[in-house]
């Protein structure tokens, strides 16, 4: 039990950070870039199911991480739409700053 | 991108981290304050996102489109990375794009700008949007009267573009609203509204849950509705029984593997869903129904011979109902001998379903295109009201009646006013909010429609979305009366045969998916709502980038379109396109229960809207449930089609590669067909009464007695499990043999699923 919480605490206090350090993002833009920088999942699919999320909420909210130049998508499936992604180098700025 | 070169299949989180999602379902299952990841990240979802897959129920509103095969093949469609650039048009003649298939227009991509047909040089130019709106407006307004315009309606069409929609046509001055439940489950609200009082089906996803018994009848879901598949196969687990009546044996309907167990899909594994399979004879349906009426019937009067109770619930007959009495008695005048023919099932078929409905407390009954295409559609949606009726099995939970639309918003656009009858009250509502009157002479339905543009009294068809020419009957004369109109504008995704035959002048205008993010002027993103077959109305929002950054949403371009013909002293449209909001505020002020609109969407689930029939209040004629009185038809086709040789009664259905008009691929797994589609399923002893075997290409004759010709050409025999003196094939292929003059008694549906044709031999035969 202590390591689930450790890891929900941890987890918590970055997205925490993200958000703290950007206002405009949305707790779960900030899930998304918390989870990337802790090297937690890099994929929407991944995403959704680690923390039992809608897969279709997930795919929006990365879109409108990379309509804010915070998140480029490196590989799409056709046919899930599940999408790989990466910090975008302006991103990566605001995550170290975070 | 290809799969091989994808990383990451599986679904796992880093080492150490795989705690995170027991922890935050620990938290969140504890109730405790907001601490965990999963329950501070949902706190943030509004809006969800609607599967365009289908009108099935779906409660999550999020994921569902991956885990179902319609739901991936038609976001993958939409989300395609192909496109019809202007280029494209540059290179090919509309002439030339005739000549290609339904599968290979579509397979092109995405239209990316609008377009205008330039008759000289035979191909669509680049136009920008507001010349387009402005050319429309002008002949729009020049049109000698409004009912000189045609405003056809796809089902894909979301609540606030549907409203918008009518509301356009109507101050124009017109209620010709064709749309596509014309040509599918009219025949369910017409019927419905006699029997209960609302043409909308009784149950929710919930009531599957609580079925003894689910009737399933003319409905194929494995292809059309795959998530009900799921439904029913997780009943049948619990030990319901699930009767199917089909004519062919659907292999979705016998066995299922659900996709979400992952475990069964790796290892092939699949479950049972139906627990029983009646194979009718097409247009049998009705007859097969009232079989099971008369075995109930007859056991009743055992039982009360026996001074048993009664087997029927005479609470609900006595206090809900009218006319029992009158269905007794034309159950009693028909013979079993009747019935057997005209079902195509024997007695004891019958009696065994009779005993299925009789053994269960709370029975649903689902159907679709099998039951609605037919002449006599809305006496055999009568018919099995009057079972459901017998014991009470409507408006209580686990048991009602439950209509299963095909496209994933045909449903919700009825109720936002699309028809072309529409009711007093909401003609009347409509004036009160905008203060300007409508019209009240009844519009055109599809085949009115369709018999104005070959009249030439229709000069103008705008089409929201759809495949007009291909979806309707007759399908060469579609063409005919499309190409000569002054004006035809296609607002649609992708290409299509409909854009092929253009008017005197012809717009093409490309408009986002239901997965495309939908941002205003200000960059927020809107969301649309639709509703399902289940009466629940839920928003939607895009999920993807536009597919090219001239795309508007069919809301901004009926906005753009009303704007240019109109003027905006009444409406202000570019508002209303501007703000989603806006429009379900006045929606909700002219639509009853569609209070408090723009709250109550963003619930998770949506909301429900009331249906008086489920709670037992009929605002039927006579205000109660009521019963169908009439005889089984004197004959059907196939009882028709025996009187000639080498006669058959034709339906036509989806392949599993298929969404309507819409091919994905050229196979049809479930039915083990591959790479083909003009095919005809033929009974095997069939086959061997005209000489012929699977594989032999024929040509397949339309023999509806009005002097027309109509030939589908090269089309393989492949024998299969369907009733002697019935075959079937795929639309639109086949819809060329649909004549555009036979249609549903009161529906006006084509009789899609009642064909007569013959088969002539070509010179050659291929294998299939």
């Amino acid at each position: 039990m202590s390591d689930m919480h450790d890891a929900a605490v941890r987890y918590m206090a970055q997205v925490e950070a993200v958000c703290a350090a950007d206002p405009a993002l949305s707790p779960l833009g900030g899930g998304i870039l918390a989870a990337l920088a802790l090297k937690i999942v890099a994929d929407s699919r991944s995403f959704a199911r680690t923390f039992g999320l809608e897969h279709a909420l997930v795919l929006r909210e990365i879109q409108q991480l990379v309509d804010m130049d915070r998140l480029i998508v490196t590989r799409r499936d056709e046919r899930t739409q599940r999408c790989v992604y990466a910090a975008a180098p302006s991103g990566e700025a605001h995550r170290r700053a975070a | 991108m290809s799969k091989a070169n994808f990383i990451g299949k599986r679904s796992a989180a880093a080492g150490g981290w795989g705690a995170l999602k027991s922890c935050g379902k620990q938290l969140l299952g504890s109730g405790a304050p907001l601490m965990g990841a999963k329950t501070m990240l949902k706190a943030n979802q509004p809006d969800g996102f609607d599967c365009p897959g289908c009108a099935w129920g779906d409660p999550e509103h999020g994921s569902s489109f991956e885990f179902c095969e319609n739901g991936v093949k038609a976001v993958a469609w939409e989300a395609t990375e192909k496109r019809v650039p202007p280029d494209f048009f540059a290179t090919h003649s509309v002439t030339t794009l005739r000549t290609w298939s339904d599968f290979e227009l579509e397979k092109q991509g995405r239209l990316t700008h609008p377009m205008r047909y330039d008759a000289a040089s035979d191909r669509y130019l680049p136009v920008s949007w507001d010349s387009a709106f402005a050319e429309i407006g002008a002949i729009l307004r020049g049109l000698d009267h409004p009912d000189r315009a045609e405003f056809y309606t796809s089902g894909r069409a979301s609540n606030e573009a549907a409203f918008l929609y009518q509301l356009f046509v109507r101050l124009y001055g017109t209620n010709n609203f064709p749309d596509c439940s014309n040509m599918c489950h009219e025949a369910s609200g017409v019927g419905l509204t006699q029997a209960v009082g609302v043409g909308k089906g009784t149950v929710l996803l919930e009531d599957f849950e609580k079925a003894d018994a689910i009737f399933v009848i003319g409905q194929n879901p494995g292809t059309n509705h795959p998530r009900m598949l799921g439904d029913l196969r997780r009943a049948a687990e619990r030990g319901a029984r699930i009767v199917v009546l089909n004519p062919v044996k659907e292999r979705g309907l016998e066995r299922f593997a659900d996709p979400q167990r992952k475990v069964e899909m790796l290892h092939g594994g699949s479950g049972q869903v139906a627990t029983h399979y009646f194979q009718p004879r097409l247009g049998g349906d009705m007859a097969a129904v009232r079989g099971i009426a008369k075995a109930i019937f007859a056991r009743e009067d055992a039982a009360q011979a026996a001074g048993e109770p009664s087997l029927l619930d005479r609470a609900f007959l006595a206090e809900h109902s009218v006319d029992f009495d009158g269905y007794r008695a034309a159950v009693d005048a028909t013979s079993w001998e009747a019935i057997e023919d005209q079902s195509g099932l024997a007695r004891a078929d019958m009696e065994a379903m009779a005993e299925i409905y009789l053994g269960a407390d709370s029975v649903i009954c689902s159907w679709a295109m099998g039951v609605t295409q037919h002449r006599h559609s809305v006496p055999t949606i009568r018919e099995i009201a009057n079972l459901m009726f017998l014991r009470g099995n409507i408006g209580r939970p686990g048991a009602g009646l439950c209509p299963v639309r095909g496209h994933s918003n045909v449903q919700g656009d009825r109720t936002m006013g699309i028809h072309e009858k529409a009711p007093t009250a909401l003609l009347d509502a409509l004036e009160r909010e905008f203060g300007v009157s409508m019209p009240r002479k009844p519009g055109h339905n599809v085949l009115g429609a369709i018999g104005a543009m070959l009249d030439g009294s229709a000069q103008a068809f705008i089409g929201l979305g759809g495949n007009f020419a291909r979806a309707t009957p007759d399908s060469a004369l579609i063409g005919k009366a499309l190409a000569s109109q002054k004006l035809t504008v296609h607002v649609a995704t992708k290409l299509n045969h409909s854009h092929l035959v253009p008017g005197a002048v012809s717009f093409l205008l490309p408009c986002l998916g239901r997965t495309e993010i939908d941002r205003n002027s200000k960059g927020v993103s809107q969301i649309v709502t639709v509703e399902d077959s289940m009466s629940m109305v839920h928003g939607s929002g895009g999920i993807n980038p536009p597919a090219s950054p001239e795309l508007r949403s069919e809301v901004r371009i009926v906005a753009g379109i009303a704007a240019a013909t109109l003027g905006s002293d009444v409406v202000d449209w570019a508002a209303l396109a501007d703000d989603y909001d806006l429009i379900r505020d006045r929606i909700a002020r002219v639509i009853p229960g569609f209070t408090d609109y723009n709250t109550r969407v963003r619930k998770p689930r949506g909301f429900h809207l009331r249906n008086s029939a489920a709670h037992r209040e009929w605002n039927t004629k006579t205000g109660k449930a009521t019963f169908f009185t009439g005889p089984l038809p004197d004959a059907v086709e196939h009882q028709v089609a025996r009187s000639g040789e080498g006669l058959f009664v034709l339906q036509t259905f989806r392949s599993h590669d298929q969404y309507n008009t819409t091919i994905y691929g050229m196979s049809d797994r479930y039915r083990g067909i591959y790479g083909k589609r003009t095919i005809v399923f033929v009974n095997p002893a069939d086959l061997e009464a005209i000489g012929a075997k699977s594989g032999d290409v024929v040509d397949v004759v339309g023999q509806h007695d009005d002097g027309v010709s109509r030939v589908a050409e090269g089309f393989s025999l492949v024998a299969y499990d369907i009733p002697r003196g019935c075959v079937a094939g795929y639309y639109p292929e086949l819809n060329c043999l649909v004549p555009l003059s036979t249609f549903g008694d009161e529906s006006f549906t084509p009789t899609s699923k009642s064909v007569i044709v013959s088969f002539r031999k070509r010179a050659q035969s291929v294998a299939a």
